[in-house]
């Protein structure tokens, strides 16, 4: 419960927590970096089998495994896994990457209610019973992207990302009550009693599909031509992705 | 099944449309527990009732996904309990209605139960949702595992957590329980 004279501060402060998440979260360089870094993670241990990376992420519970997590922190872990040589070829591509500051690029990007009865899929499509999926799904759109010098694109370094932004009205409460404000001896909602945020659209709410990959564009013409001439490909291995059983709910 | 799958049948059940942020979440309380789907569900207790992040999120990531629109009804003033009077409502869109009846020959089963509790709810008198909310309330507060209580119970309740309803509206609660079988009232 707050104050009266409390509304404009709270407005402040769901406002900031607002573009927080728009501008830093969903910041597309930031969104990018944090999924190679899942990448090399999962590719590490899953491709490269390093058993280092296996110990460091899989949590046992065990005073061994703490101790262990606390002797590493980033500069190690870069250090460790992404030198030159590598230990692991693909996490070692995908750090060396980040460290000379060669993201991936985003070469597509949809709302995901363009698909229509495939969006909920695509929702579910980061669970981790579904990584067979994303993997097929990675893999032929690999198919579709430009050969580079050095032969085809490695399916493995392509990452379809999935994220949804909340109206700023929901993402302003915890729960089905939200803030209320007393008021003329009677609390009040504080999204009805807020000039601004009674104005503002709680059925606002966006989801995206985004494709992340290993291109290289030097001018922005270039840049706009290759996600041009990749719009159609992508969406059409998109619509083509075939939801498993389980994600159908069929047993 | 994931709360997603039962939210969109629930409200496809419903008739594709509800009325109410709250209503919405209480129909779906009592329709999760007439089919068994309670538990999985995600409630606790909360100022209106039992309340559901897991139905709220699947609620946000229907609208994400086009399958469900959400419009504003509003109404001027609040009223004593602090209830909502700007009212959400919410519908399927047609996407969302051609997805709901894949799910339906998909879950057959569930589908029928769901028909048959949105029968009972309505035969059991279609509370509006301040009047579900308590009932909501009491149901939680009693413990399903208890299956019967008194009026005098029910008023304690009331009293206890500082409720400001009429003894009319504890009994009508109590009868709406009743006659959706998920208590007995019995006399003292």
């Amino acid at each position: 419960m707050i104050d009266r004279d409390g509304i404009h501060a709270v407005e402040q402060f769901v406002l900031a927590k607002y573009y927080l998440t728009t501008s830093v979260y969903r910041h597309r360089v930031r969104l990018i970096t944090d999924q190679m870094l899942i990448r090399a993670i999962r590719l590490g241990i899953d491709d490269d089998g390093l058993e280092n990376v296996r110990r460091l992420y899989s949590f046992d519970g065990s005073s061994g495994f703490y101790a262990n997590y606390l002797a590493w922190d980033d500069a190690r872990f870069v250090e460790a896994f992404g030198g030159s040589p590598p230990p692991g070829p693909l996490c070692g591509e995908l750090l060396a990457r980040l460290r000379q500051r060669q993201l991936l690029k985003r070469v597509f990007q949809s709302p995901i209610d363009e698909f229509g009865d495939l969006g909920e899929y695509l929702l579910k499509l980061p669970e981790k019973e579904n990584a067979s999926l994303r993997t097929t799904l990675e893999t032929s759109i690999a198919g579709v992207l430009p050969k580079s010098d050095s032969g085809a694109v490695d399916p493995r370094l392509i990452i379809v990302h999935v994220y949804t932004i909340r109206s700023v009205k929901v993402s302003s409460r915890n729960d089905e009550a939200g803030i209320m404000v007393f008021r003329d001896q009677n609390p009040q909602p504080f999204e009805q009693v807020s000039a601004l945020f009674r104005s503002i659209n709680e059925g606002y709410t966006e989801g995206y599909v985004e494709v992340y990959a290993p291109v290289d564009w030097f001018t922005e013409t270039e840049k706009k031509k290759v996600r041009r001439d990749l719009e159609r490909p992508i969406r059409a291995c998109i619509e083509a992705m075939k939801p498993t059983a389980a994600m159908k709910g069929e047993t | 099944m994931k709360t997603f799958d039962f939210v969109q049948l629930a409200i496809s059940a419903l008739g594709s449309e509800i009325q109410g942020k709250t209503n919405l979440q209480k129909r779906i309380f009592f329709l999760g527990e007439l089919t068994g789907q309670l538990d999985e569900l995600g409630y606790r207790p909360h100022f209106y009732g039992p309340y559901s992040d897991d139905v709220a999120a699947a609620v946000e990531d229907l609208k994400t996904v086009g399958f469900l629109d959400q419009n504003v009804q509003s109404s001027a003033g609040y009223d004593e309990s602090g209830f909502e009077r700007r009212r959400y409502d919410y519908q399927l869109t047609e996407t969302g209605r051609s997805v709901a009846n894949a799910k339906k020959a998909r879950n057959a089963e569930l589908w029928t139960q769901l028909g048959k509790a949105v029968d009972k709810l309505k035969s059991a008198g279609d509370l509006d949702y301040m009047r579900l909310s308590l009932a909501a309330k009491i149901y939680f507060l009693l413990g399903k595992q208890q299956g019967e209580a008194t009026r005098d119970q029910l008023a304690r309740l009331a009293r206890q957590f500082g409720w400001r309803v009429t003894p009319k509206e504890i009994t009508d609660a109590g009868t709406f329980l009743e006659q959706l079988g998920l208590v007995t009232i019995v006399t003292e």
